[in-house]
């Protein structure tokens, strides 16, 4: 399929299965672990999606959608939240601040991807 | 009705408890039956040798007719019914019911207050968990370490063709998660189980101190009487039940401590106090600074007729850094106060004092004359910019013509609706 997919994310195995199951379905995937300098990241690979985990070190996964979303370049790349905190009010905090999808851990793989999927469909 | 108005109501209930006949009863003490029911509707005064008479017919104390149920549990009464504003509570007929039921009485009474300890309990329990640092990394952990494993885990059961390289690779990886995953377990019970390690205090090193002074009733005799005094004084008191000791943060709070008291002994103190009862004058009397006169205040021997006064300090973050609790005013156990109290108003503006009159939201809080003045802990520099410390003195006050300022304990657990200071939701209301 040819598409990209830029992983923020700061769980380096969590990294490494993700990547292993979007490689073996033919994604480009590049990983990132900081949220302090992520969306400068997002802006430099401009990724088809973005998998953007909640709980980062430098900066959350919400204070870098918001700057993904306020940046006209980057703002209109689709993004999967995965985070481990499983509140509704985290989905609706994801959801306000332009989440195309949100998924709480531990997720399986297959719906990893199933959404991954849908977002570039 | 007045209290003891309300005899004849108790006689006609312990009569029919004991199960006799209003006739039997009044020909018994050598009345009419009409009389008797006129006093048991309290139609008529009863006392004297009359009164004796039924007490010791219907074989009661005189004392349970002519007074009734006793205060505590009316006072416990008027608190429960206080306590439900929804419900319609006869408050006149209060005494009427404990006279007639004192056994329900004390069950009403006895349960309202094992509500309130259980409200109590919840509120600490839910502070502790919601500021928990520890506990919120903990389980951040182990979600993202379990989300790791499954991951790991379904790829080597899903992928017959995976190469060796990586079903090694995610072999490993599930070894070194389920290792975390085990450490970060061992370590979650730990916390919150202190039985199995009795060693680990859940207090703060503040809490601790506190609770330590707060066993010497916030007095340190030795420091009063000039000797030297260090951790070693805390922990040496025989008590296995000690709580563990911070030996820095103690010696840091007995230094200062012993500074102060040196500064203003106790006859110095009393005789600013006769002067004027204004944290500031007093400081000016004693010629010291408002921050250690509050101290001297807060941290000085429990008699009768000095005023309570709690005691807080914080630094700019606003992390407390001191603190001596008083009745009427609860502090959080973790995390940072209500940004209403008036210490935080002084760090916005350092060495200027402010005072107002303050209630915290919620059961049992009493009103608060809070004095507080945030000054540099640092000495004046060219070359560093100073940080500020705040400190808040609390005195229990009676009664006040001004209306209290209400503010809360912290956001998580304040009742306050639509309060524009809030930070978070609360968990005893619907939020922002």
């Amino acid at each position: 399929m040819g598409n990209s997919v830029l992983l923020i994310e700061d769980e380096p195995n969590i990294i490494e299965a993700i990547s292993f199951i979007l490689s073996r379905d033919g994604w480009t995937v590049h990983s990132h672990s900081n949220g302090a300098d992520a969306s400068d990241e997002v802006l430099r690979r401009m990724p088809d999606v973005v998998v953007l985990d909640v709980m980062l070190p430098g900066k959350t996964g919400f204070e870098v959608l918001q700057e993904i979303r306020a940046n006209v370049e980057t703002a209109k790349i689709p993004v999967l939240m995965l985070t481990a905190r499983g509140q509704s009010k985290d989905r609706e905090k994801a959801e306000s601040f332009g989440a195309n999808m949100y998924m709480t851990k531990p997720f399986s793989n297959s719906e990893v991807l199933e959404k991954i999927k849908a977002l570039v469909a | 009705m007045p209290r003891a108005s309300l005899i004849g109501s108790r006689i006609r209930e312990r009569r029919i408890l004991k199960e006799i006949r209003q006739t039997d009863l009044a020909k018994s003490v050598g009345i009419s039956p009409a009389y008797l029911n006129l006093i048991e509707h309290n139609r008529r005064r009863i006392g004297g040798k009359l009164l004796l008479d039924i007490a010791e017919v219907l074989q009661v104390e005189l004392a349970l007719l002519s007074e009734g149920a006793e205060a505590a549990v009316l006072s416990a009464l008027q608190k429960a019914s206080a306590d439900q504003p929804g419900i319609n509570v006869e408050v006149e007929r209060l005494e009427e019911f404990a006279g007639r039921f004192p056994g329900w009485a004390q069950l009403v009474a006895h349960q309202d207050g094992e509500i309130e300890n259980l409200k109590n309990a919840v509120e600490v329990l839910n502070d502790r968990l919601s500021h928990d640092p520890f506990l919120a990394a903990a389980l951040h952990e182990v979600i993202s370490t379990v989300s790791s494993i499954r991951s790991s885990a379904s790829i080597l059961v899903e992928s017959d063709d995976i190469e060796k390289e990586w079903r090694d690779r995610f072999h490993r990886n599930i070894f070194e998660d389920s290792g975390r995953l085990a450490d970060t377990s061992e370590s979650l019970v730990g916390y919150l189980d202190p039985a199995q390690d009795e060693s680990v205090s859940q207090d703060t090193p503040l809490d601790n101190l506190e609770k330590l002074l707060a066993d010497q009733d916030f007095f340190v005799q030795k420091i009063e009487s000039k000797a030297q005094v260090d951790a070693a004084h805390f922990s040496k008191d025989g008590s296995d039940k000690a709580p563990s000791l911070d030996q820095p943060e103690t010696d840091q709070f007995l230094m200062r401590h012993r500074s102060i008291v040196e500064t203003i002994p106790s006859k110095l103190l009393e005789q600013a106090e006769t002067q004027t009862d204004d944290p500031a004058e007093m400081a000016t009397i004693c010629q010291v600074s408002i921050p250690d006169i509050f101290h001297r205040l807060a941290f000085r021997p429990v008699q009768s007729g000095n005023a309570q006064y709690g005691y807080l300090s914080s630094d700019m973050a606003g992390a407390f850094l001191s603190k001596r609790s008083v009745e009427g005013f609860s502090l959080p156990r973790l995390g940072v106060g209500c940004t209403l109290w008036p210490m935080y108003t002084a760090l916005a503006q350092p060495n200027v004092p402010v005072v107002e009159i303050i209630k915290q939201a919620g059961r049992g809080a009493e009103p608060m004359m809070a004095y507080a003045i945030a000054v540099p802990e640092t000495p004046q520099s060219f070359s560093q910019k100073p940080r500020y410390v705040a400190h808040m003195l609390l005195k229990q006050i009676v009664s006040s013509d001004a209306d209290p300022k209400l503010v809360g304990v912290n956001c998580r657990i304040c009742p306050i609706e639509k309060c524009s200071a809030r930070r978070e939701a609360s968990i005893l209301s619907n939020g922002f």
